[in-house]
């Protein structure tokens, strides 16, 4: 695949569930893109268009990765999947009703996830250097600002940033983005593996060096898929088989 | 499923046809208005409704205004209702009542005859009898059904209302009912408005009270007591004697506001409204007893009335006394308690819509057969929505009045759902779309008129002994007809659709306002010198509408924010908060006829952009174009979405004016670009989420102005930046910023340990007070970096309190730190004489200062074995090091742990003050052992302390997931 690389991991974290995730290098050259847009349809090519170079560069390599790999998962030409976007900028599989998907980025490094009869948000964000100002943004929890302040400078970007992107994916799973408030949603700060986050389950995903990516399943909330009798297992650790290369 | 049911429809078309042989019975509306005579009484055999005497007189005459129905007839409406039924097991769920917080209570059919019994015994042995009136404020429970049956079973007249209502808004309906009693739930009432209340209602012998709260003072000569108390004390009766009354006798007293005047009350019959709500549920609605209704409702809308009647049918009727959570809420009634028949509105349907909320992927609504929908116009895409997100379930659109108790046009078991529309007229009903000649107009819009007489129609007005303004209200427009009031259109299939209200009257999302109230309540706000309100669709929410209040100020006034402000807490406490507009705008006179009558019509569509129709009937033409301009200036504002703002005024173009260098700047620097245009949006100039919250933070410290991540989200652009600080700034007054604007006097509470208030985030949301909450943001440290002490601090949170709210009652509430801060401003207004009637403190341990040694001891073996635990968990390792470094007391080694150190000391050193009154203290569930000695230190200085259990720990009792709980407790403790 020209956009998206292998497939990084494939789980089925609850019975019937299938998750399959891709890594997707966004620092590829104007031929490449020019490739991947041709997948696009004239709506997400105008709104790539709309963004700066590098915006547009990010818009349409994410996009066309986010349209191969339902492409490979439903089986037909990228171009020919019916991929919508809902009110709140999330993505929508058109096809299947019991398909979901969702997709992040950060600088250099796209993260696409694709899941079968689950609910599904993923984020990545790249690490950054502390500071304090940290604490004066909307977005920790007074328990979040206080465990940060627990932990080691050297230890507080990771931490951030999986609370962030553990927030990310359950706001972005639930289809609100940042609308639904990242401060209304607590994380476990300094406990990497994750956990369940209200009806979420959250996850750490292993990402190459630099960056932090989490990403948040709900069984209850798939999509025409009747609420399972059973209660949904706890996280399982996703079988990783690739890094970014 | 529809699918394999004959609608009873079809068997009582067949019944018609044997009456009268000659008449084709196809079209039953027709049949059914051309053979009034043949209809009623085939219905009234039909239904097998329990009545004795005559009905061999079906009608007394061919006039809508006055002929009676079965003059001969008697009944008893909760005979009818609670009788038993062959086909109905006694057994069989009746009523079943659902809240929030506790486990439904649950009536079988035989229950609820039997408390019933019980009920009217007792309130016949406290005097009550045929003729008299009482009035009921309650909630929608299961009490308030078995009260109201109780007062029917007697013969005797309710009238119905919430406790949320204002004192002036409740006085004003229920004075004229001149009750002899009072059945009064005060769940959700301020205490000033039962006391109100009481004083208001003259006529009152008794009061009986539903709910578990002191007993109020009442007014010499009225008797308060306990309706449980009267029934556990009466004897059960042998025999329930309810006396079979005329078919006219007055079963429920109803409001309805007009445009002058106080509200209307109506009063309507036993036989009518009995009748009617039968005919509507069986031949429309198809219900049987082996369906669930829910219709969400309150006690202060006739759709109460209207399901109640779903008994006679042998039908069970869900009631919910909760508030809508979110889209969820309803779907999720439904699903779990099985109703197959769920009543709605619009608003509801569009609410789920918006948020993208799918019934039908997540719950089991197999057993669901219908949904109804009423209270404003339900748009065709709503159909479609419901089609594709819940079901192949018909949506029947309904629509009727107050002054009916019933509908003028509603569903049909047989005829096909056109979107958009009603599928058919009521049956028995005359119902046309009339021109202003009165002449019948097919496929336009026209004037709802009923030409011929209905058993529902009101028996008359209290207080209107010659009828006039009964007269006045509903046959002086068109002779001959009931003229409703309505706009509507009917095609030649006989489906319909409403156009809104064709006279001054608002209706607002379904809930019918009478400005009069309005002005009634504004002419003590002397700077207004005239206004009018008027509905504006929505520019926010697709197929909403909204109530803007037009003030004529008085020379040299100014509409500013206190002003504003002074016009909200006026209508609020005079009326309801449901005559609270969205907008209050100034201008400078108000459109008027030439032989100067007020034109609500010209003053509608100026608001809504709309072309004015017939300017030439105008006296004063020019005025509209003022009003055009300041609507025009609103703009900016309004698009923040009306459940965001107070929305007092629009900024000015000068505070406007003003941000655009700091916000321009802070855009470039957190995106790292060189220009800033107005229009570019964040994410295409490669603006992340965390930049979002960078530029948020930069706002905040640099402008002081809580901008929430909605306000960007909405309008990512520079533009929309500069706006949203514009309107949060001139929206939140400083010294104590709206965290949600409400109704009533304020809920404050007090910053964190950071000096913020964004942790109280999810906690505001959840609460279901229609008060407002503010916040509270004392400095914590002076300019050279030292910290305030506690007292300090509290002297300047008080000075922010009453900068806001300058005398008591006060409502106080903090976590942590800032619990420490309400307390201590609790206990100085308490000292200085003030009322705080209310002062919540969420997990607030003690400073260490207020232990005792033995206190202190216990205090810190308990974290040591907190600590330990963590330690043998499986995090213990990295735990057990932090542990460890923080013995060796280094954890202070840079500045923001110092900063957190240092407040911890500030909160520690401190010495609590004694405070006498009462204090709800909600501890975290999971906490360190020996939490006995938090509580005793505060029991030592806090003796009326009333400790409720929360779920979460110290840390986390804000956070997300079980937020509900403490929200709930606290909204019900604000009550």
């Amino acid at each position: 695949m020209a956009t998206s690389g292998a497939v990084l991991g494939e789980a089925s974290p609850v019975e019937g569930a299938q998750l399959r995730l891709w890594w997707v290098r966004l620092d590829r050259d104007a031929a490449a893109v020019a490739e991947a847009e041709r997948c696009l349809t004239a709506d997400e090519r105008a709104r790539a268009h709309r963004g700066v170079p590098v915006v547009h560069r990010r818009r349409v390599l994410l996009r066309a990765a986010l349209r191969r790999a339902l492409a490979e998962v439903l089986d037909r030409e990228p171009s020919a999947v019916r991929l919508g976007t809902s009110g709140r900028g999330r993505p929508e599989a058109l096809d299947r009703d019991d398909v979901d998907v969702s997709c992040s980025a950060s600088g250099a490094l796209g993260l696409v996830a694709v899941a079968t009869a689950l609910r599904v948000g993923v984020d990545v964000e790249a690490l950054d250097a502390w500071s304090p100002d940290v604490l004066h943004e909307p977005w920790l929890t007074p328990a979040e600002r206080r465990a940060v302040l627990d932990l080691p400078p050297a230890a507080r970007p990771a931490a951030l940033a999986r609370s962030w992107t553990q927030k990310e994916a359950v706001l972005k799973g639930r289809g609100v983005g940042l609308a639904g408030d990242p401060a209304s949603v607590g994380t476990p700060v300094g406990e990497p593996r994750g956990g369940r986050l209200g009806r979420w389950d959250v996850s750490a995903l292993e990402a190459p060096g630099g960056w932090v990516a989490s990403i948040a399943t709900c069984a209850d909330l798939a999509r025409s898929v009747p609420a399972p009798a059973t209660p949904v297992p706890g996280p399982r650790p996703l079988a990783l088989c690739e890094a970014f290369r | 499923m529809t699918t394999t049911r004959t609608a009873q429809l079809a068997d009582f078309r067949a019944r018609c046809a044997a009456a009268d042989p000659a008449m084709p019975v196809d079209d039953l509306h027709a049949f059914s208005v051309q053979r009034p005579e043949i209809f009623w009484r085939t219905l009234l055999d039909w239904s097998g409704l329990p009545w004795s005497g005559s009905a061999e007189s079906v009608l007394t005459g061919s006039d809508v205004e006055t002929a009676r129905f079965f003059p001969e007839v008697s009944l008893n409406y909760a005979e009818a209702l609670l009788r038993p039924l062959p086909e109905v097991d006694d057994a069989a769920p009746a009523l079943t009542a659902l809240h929030q917080d506790r486990a439904p209570d649950r009536y079988s059919r035989g229950e609820l005859r039997a408390a019933v019994t019980r009920t009217a015994a007792a309130l016949s042995g406290c005097g009550l009898g045929v003729g008299d009136r009482v009035v009921v404020i309650a909630p929608n429970t299961a009490e308030v059904v078995v009260a109201v049956l109780g007062v029917a079973a007697l013969g005797a007249t309710a009238a119905t209302a919430t406790p949320d209502m204002g004192a002036g808004a409740l006085v004003g309906r229920f004075a004229q009912v001149e009750p002899v009693l009072l059945l009064l739930d005060r769940t959700g009432m301020a205490e000033e408005t039962a006391q109100a209340l009481l004083a208001g209602l003259p006529s009152l012998r008794q009061v009986l009270l539903l709910d578990r709260l002191p007993l109020p003072v009442a007014p010499a000569g009225v008797d308060v007591g306990r309706l449980a108390d009267r029934v556990a004390e009466s004897t059960d009766p042998a025999v329930a004697e309810w006396p079979r009354l005329p078919f006219d006798h007055p079963l429920f007293v109803m409001f309805s506001s007009g445009t002058t005047g106080p509200p209307k009350a109506m009063v309507h019959g036993a036989g009518g409204t009995l009748l009617e709500h039968v005919k509507e549920h069986r031949l429309h609605g198809d219900l049987r007893p082996d369906d669930t209704l829910y219709f969400h409702t309150t006690t202060a809308w006739m759709m109460w009335n209207w399901q109640l009647s779903a008994l006679a049918v042998g039908a069970e009727i869900v009631v919910y006394d909760g508030p809508l959570r979110g889209p969820e809420t309803l779907w999720e009634l439904v699903a779990e308690h099985g109703v197959t028949v769920f009543g709605t509105s619009p608003a509801y349907l569009q609410l789920c819509q918006e948020q993208g909320y799918r019934p039908s992927a997540v719950l089991d609504l197999s057993r669901l057969r219908s949904v109804l929908s009423t209270g404003a116009v339900l748009h065709d895409w709503q159909f479609a929505w419901v089609a594709e997100n819940v079901g192949p379930q018909p949506v029947q659109s309904i629509s009727g009045g107050t002054d009916i108790i019933g509908c003028f046009v509603l569903g049909h078991p047989e005829l096909p759902v056109r979107p958009g529309r009603a599928q058919s007229r009521s049956l028995g009903l005359d119902v046309a779309a009339v021109d202003d000649d009165g002449v019948e107009l097919v496929g336009r819009v026209g004037e709802l008129v009923c030409r011929r007489p209905f058993p529902s129609r009101p028996v008359g007005f209290l207080h209107d002994p010659d009828g006039a303004r009964f007269h006045a209200a509903y046959f002086a427009q068109h002779p001959g007809m009931w003229t409703h009031g309505d706009l509507v259109d009917i095609d030649p299939d006989g489906s319909a659709r409403l156009h809104g209200r064709s006279d001054g009257v608002l209706n607002v999302n379904g809930i019918r306002i009478g400005p009069s109230e309005i002005y009634t309540a504004l002419r003590s706000v002397e700077d207004v010198a005239d206004s009018m309100a008027v509905e504006q669709r929505d520019p926010t929410i697709p197929g909403a509408t909204r109530m803007v209040l037009l003030v004529v100020l008085r020379p040299g006034a100014e509409l500013d924010h206190e002003l504003d402000r002074t016009i909200r807490r006026t209508l609020r406490r005079e009326a309801s908060a449901a005559h609270v507009p969205s907008l209050v705008l100034a201008v400078p006179a108000l459109p008027l006829t030439h032989n100067g009558k007020r034109s609500e019509a010209a003053a509608r569509s100026a608001v809504n952009g709309e072309d004015v129709r017939n300017v030439d009937a105008l006296k004063n033409p020019d005025c509209l174009s003022a009003i055009r301009t300041a609507v025009a200036a609103t703009q900016g504002t309004t698009e923040l979405g009306p459940e965001q703002l107070p929305r007092p005024r629009s900024a000015s173009a000068a505070d406007v004016d003003d941000l655009w260098p700091d916000v321009a700047r802070m855009w470039r620097e957190v995106l790292d670009v060189r220009d800033a245009h107005p229009d570019d949006d964040f994410g295409d100039l490669g603006g992340t989420s965390r930049q979002a919250m960078q530029l948020l933070r930069k706002v905040w410290l640099e402008l002081g102005v809580d901008v929430p991540i909605t306000d960007l989200e909405d309008r990512p652009t520079l533009r929309g930046v500069v706006a949203a600080v514009a309107a949060r700034r001139s929206a939140t007054p400083e010294v104590a910023p709206v965290l949600r604007p409400g109704q009533g006097r304020p809920l404050f509470v007090v910053s964190d340990l950071w000096g913020q208030l964004n942790s109280y985030h999810s906690l505001v949301q959840g609460l279901t007070t229609e008060r407002p909450v503010r916040g509270l943001q004392p400095a914590l440290a002076g300019a050279d970096g030292r910290r305030h002490s506690i007292a300090e601090v509290t002297d300047e949170a008080l000075l922010l309190l009453r900068r806001t709210q300058p005398a008591g009652p006060y409502s106080l509430l903090g976590y942590s730190f800032g619990g420490l801060v309400a307390y201590e401003m609790a206990a100085r207004l308490r000292g200085e004489g003030e009322t705080v009637s209310y002062l919540g403190l969420i997990d607030v341990r003690p400073p260490t200062g207020s232990f005792t040694s033995g206190d202190r001891a216990a205090h810190r073996v308990g974290r040591v074995l907190k600590r330990l635990r963590t330690a043998l968990s499986p995090a213990g390792p990295r735990a057990a090091v932090q542990f460890l470094r923080d013995r060796r007391s280094d954890a202070a080694e840079d500045p923001e742990r110092q900063a957190f150190v240092r407040s911890s000391e500030v909160f520690d050193a401190h010495r609590l003050s004694r405070y006498d009154g009462a204090v709800t203290y909600y501890l975290a569930e999971r906490r360190p052992p020996l939490v006995g000695n938090v509580l005793a230190a505060w029991r030592r200085v806090a003796p009326h302390l009333f400790v409720t259990e929360v779920p979460g720990d110290h840390d986390d009792i804000l956070g997300d997931s079980r937020i509900d709980v403490l929200a709930d407790r606290i909204s019900a403790t604000l009550a």
